[in-house]
C-alpha cells in the first residue's frame, strides 16, 4: 500500500536555472488533473454543506422502511440512495461519512507535516545524540507497517475521536522528519547558509528562515501523496470496526456495516466504494502531478 | 469486565491477572515471562496465546504465500515488458495504473471483486476457506495491492539499466536477446526492487489484516481484529511480536539476497 516517495534534492540556488529550461515532462493529459481537481473540491463542498443540504438525521430510524433501494432501482424520492437495515437514509449518511473522513484526512495530513517537519528541523539541526535518537525512534516506526501501529494505538488508548485524529497523524510523521531531516543536513554546506552563519545567525534562525522555506516542496508532495494513505488508513480501521464508532459515521465504517449486507442489497456498499476510490484516485492522482512538476529528478 | 459484575468477583480478578500492581512492575513481569519463553494467555478464551496464534498462523501464510508470488510475478513480468516497451500503450498505462492501484484501499478492492465474482457472476464463493476455489478472490486482492509498485520500480530501474554502455555492448557481442535482458539487465536492476519487496512484505501482512476480515478468512490477522476490539492485550501483544519478527526476518532474508545477486556486496 505504500507509496514509493522520491524526494528531489533542494530546489534552491543554481539548480532552479536548469529546472526552468528543462523541457516540460510527457505526463498524463491535463483532463485527469482537472477532473481529480473538480472531484476533490466538489467532496470537500459536500462535506462543508453537509448539514445543510441532508434530507434526514444520520441516526433517524425507521424500522418500517429499511433496506429500500435508491431510486434508480424503484426507490421513492424520499431517500435518493435508498435506506439500510435499520431504515437510516443512505444519502445523509454518506454525505456525513464523507465528511468526517475528510476531516480526519486533513486534520492528520496536518499533524503529521507540523510533528515530523519539526522533528526533522530538530533533528537535523541539532546533531549529536540527539539526532541519533530522533532518528533511531524515527526507524523504528518506519519498519512496521502503520496500520498495526494504529492498531495497537487504538487498543491502547481507545477510540475517542480526537484519539483517532492523533493515531492517524502520527501513523506517517516519520516520513516527512526523514525527508526534512535530509534537507537540513543536505543544505549545510550551502553558500547562503554559510553567508547567514557569517553574519552571525543563530542556529535556529537559520534553521526557520533559510533552512525550512528550502524543505516546502519535497513537505508538499509528500502531503499530497500521503492524503491518499491517510484516507484508505482511516478507512481500513474503521472498517474494521476499531475507528470511527457509532453514531458517527464514516467511509469506512458505512461499509464494515454494509459488508453484512453484500449480498440482499449491494448498493449499501457500493456507494462508499465509489465515494472513497473518487477521493483517493483523485488525491493520488493530483500527488503524482506535483511529484511530476516540483520534483526536478522524476522531469527526465 | 461487565459493569454488572459483583464487587467482590471484580476484586478477585484484578488480583488474579496481576492488575493491581503498577504498570512498571506489569511491563517488568511481562519482559521476564517472555525471556522464559512464556507469553502468557488470553484473557477471554484463557488458552496460552502461543497455541491460539499456531492455530491461525498456516492460514495467514497459505494466503500471504501465495499473494506475494503471484505480486512478484505480475510486478517483474509487468515491469519487464513495460521498460522494453518503453513510451508504448502499455508503459503509459502501467504508470496510471500504479498511480491508481495504490490509492485503492485493500478492503474495496475485495468488496468489489465479491461484488463482481461472487454476487454477478455466481463463480467464487464470498468467504471462508474450504475448496481452492476460496483461494482465489483474496489471493487476488492481496496481490494487487502491492503487483502494480513493483512493476513501476522494475520498469524504473530496468529503464536505468538499459541505457548503460556494458547492456550495448552486451548486445553487440551477439548474445540473445533473452540473455542480455535477463543476466545482464534484471540482474543489474533487481537490487532495489528487492528492498522494496522487503518492505512491501510489511505492507503485505497489514493488508492480510484487512483482507482476512472482508473474506472472513480465519487467519492470525482476524486474531489480531478481534484482540483489539476485546483488548485482549496478551493475545495483541504477541500478535505485533509476531507480525514485527516476520517483517525483521523478511528485511534479514532481503540483505542476504543482496550478497547473494551481488558479487560486489559479498566481496566487502
Amino acid at each position: 500500500m505504500s507509496i514509493d516517495i522520491r524526494v528531489s534534492e533542494p530546489i534552491v540556488g543554481e539548480t532552479e536555472d536548469k529546472l526552468v529550461l528543462a523541457p516540460p515532462r510527457r505526463g498524463r493529459p491535463p483532463a485527469a488533473r482537472i477532473i481529480s481537481l473538480s472531484i476533490l473540491f466538489l467532496m470537500i463542498l459536500l462535506a462543508l454543506a453537509a448539514p445543510a443540504i441532508t434530507p434526514h438525521d444520520i441516526s433517524e430510524q425507521s424500522l418500517l422502511s429499511r433496506l429500500q433501494p435508491p431510486v434508480f432501482a424503484g426507490g421513492t424520492d424520499d431517500h435518493p440512495l435508498g435506506t439500510d437495515h435499520l431504515g437510516r437514509d443512505v444519502f445523509s449518511r454518506l454525505l456525513f461519512a464523507t465528511r468526517t473522513t475528510l476531516f480526519i484526512a486533513f486534520a492528520g495530513v496536518f499533524i503529521g507535516v507540523v510533528a515530523g517537519t519539526l522533528g526533522g528541523l530538530i533533528s537535523g539541526t541539532l546533531g549529536g545524540w540527539a539526532d541519533q535518537c530522533l532518528s533511531a525512534v524515527v526507524d523504528a516506526q518506519a519498519a512496521v507497517p502503520t496500520t498495526l501501529v494504529a492498531l495497537t494505538a487504538v487498543a491502547l488508548a481507545g477510540t475517542h475521536p480526537l484519539v483517532l485524529v492523533l493515531i492517524i497523524g502520527f501513523s506517517d510523521y516519520y516520513r516527512y522528519a526523514r525527508i526534512v531531516r535530509g534537507q537540513v543536513v543536505a543544505l549545510q554546506g550551502r553558500s547562503f547558509i554559510e553567508a547567514a552563519r557569517c553574519s552571525g545567525a543563530s542556529p535556529w534562525r537559520i534553521a526557520m528562515r533559510h533552512v525550512l522555506p528550502n524543505t516546502f516542496s519535497p513537505v508538499v508532495v509528500l502531503a499530497s501523496l500521503s492524503f491518499a494513505e491517510i484516507v484508505v488508513l482511516e478507512s481500513s480501521l474503521s472498517f474494521l470496526g476499531v475507528g470511527v464508532q457509532p453514531p458517527n459515521v464514516s467511509l469506512g465504517s458505512l461499509l464494515g456495516e454494509a459488508r453484512n449486507y453484500l449480498i440482499s442489497t449491494p448498493w449499501l456498499a457500493i456507494f462508499p466504494c465509489v465515494v472513497i476510490v473518487m477521493i483517493t484516485v483523485a488525491a493520488a492522482t493530483i500527488g503524482d502531478w506535483l511529484r511530476a512538476s516540483l520534483d526536478p529528478r522524476s522531469r527526465t | 469486565m461487565p459493569p454488572e459484575m459483583p464487587e467482590a468477583q471484580r476484586i478477585e480478578l484484578r488480583a488474579k491477572l496481576g492488575l493491581n500492581d503498577d504498570i512498571a512492575t506489569q511491563y517488568l513481569r511481562y519482559g521476564e515471562a517472555l525471556l522464559r519463553g512464556d507469553f502468557g494467555q488470553s484473557f477471554f478464551s484463557k488458552r496460552p496465546v502461543v497455541e491460539l496464534f499456531m492455530e491461525r498462523v498456516p492460514n495467514t501464510l497459505l494466503l500471504t504465500v501465495p499473494a506475494f508470488v503471484l505480486s512478484v510475478a505480475i510486478g517483474l513480468c509487468g515491469g519487464l515488458w513495460a521498460a522494453l516497451r518503453h513510451n508504448s500503450l502499455f508503459d503509459r498505462s502501467l504508470t496510471t495504473a500504479t498511480v491508481v492501484m495504490q490509492a485503492i484501499p485493500n478492503f474495496v478492492v475485495g468488496i468489489a471483486t465479491i461484488l463482481i465474482f461472487s454476487l454477478s457472476l455466481r463463480l467464487l464463493p464470498s468467504g471462508g476457506m474450504g475448496t481452492w476455489k476460496h483461494f482465489i478472490l483474496p489471493v487476488i486482492t492481496l496481490a494487487l495491492a502491492t503487483c502494480a509498485n513493483t512493476a513501476h520500480l522494475v520498469r524504473t530501474c530496468m529503464l536505468e539499466v538499459l541505457a548503460q554502455d556494458y547492456m550495448r555492448y552486451a548486445r553487440s557481442k551477439g548474445l540473445s536477446p533473452a540473455v542480455v535482458v535477463l543476466k545482464h539487465g534484471l540482474r543489474n536492476a533487481i537490487l532495489p526492487v528487492l528492498t522494496i519487496m522487503g518492505l512491501q512484505f510489511g505492507g503485505l501482512v497489514a493488508g492480510a489484516v484487512v483482507t482476512e476480515s472482508v473474506f472472513a478468512w480465519p487467519g492470525a490477522g482476524r486474531l489480531v481484529i478481534d484482540a483489539v476490539m476485546k483488548r485482549d492485550f496478551a493475545l495483541l501483544q504477541f500478535g505485533i511480536l509476531v507480525f514485527s519478527a516476520a517483517i525483521i526476518f523478511a528485511n534479514l532474508l532481503v540483505d542476504v539476497a543482496y550478497g547473494l545477486l551481488d558479487p560486489r556486496i559479498r566481496e566487502r
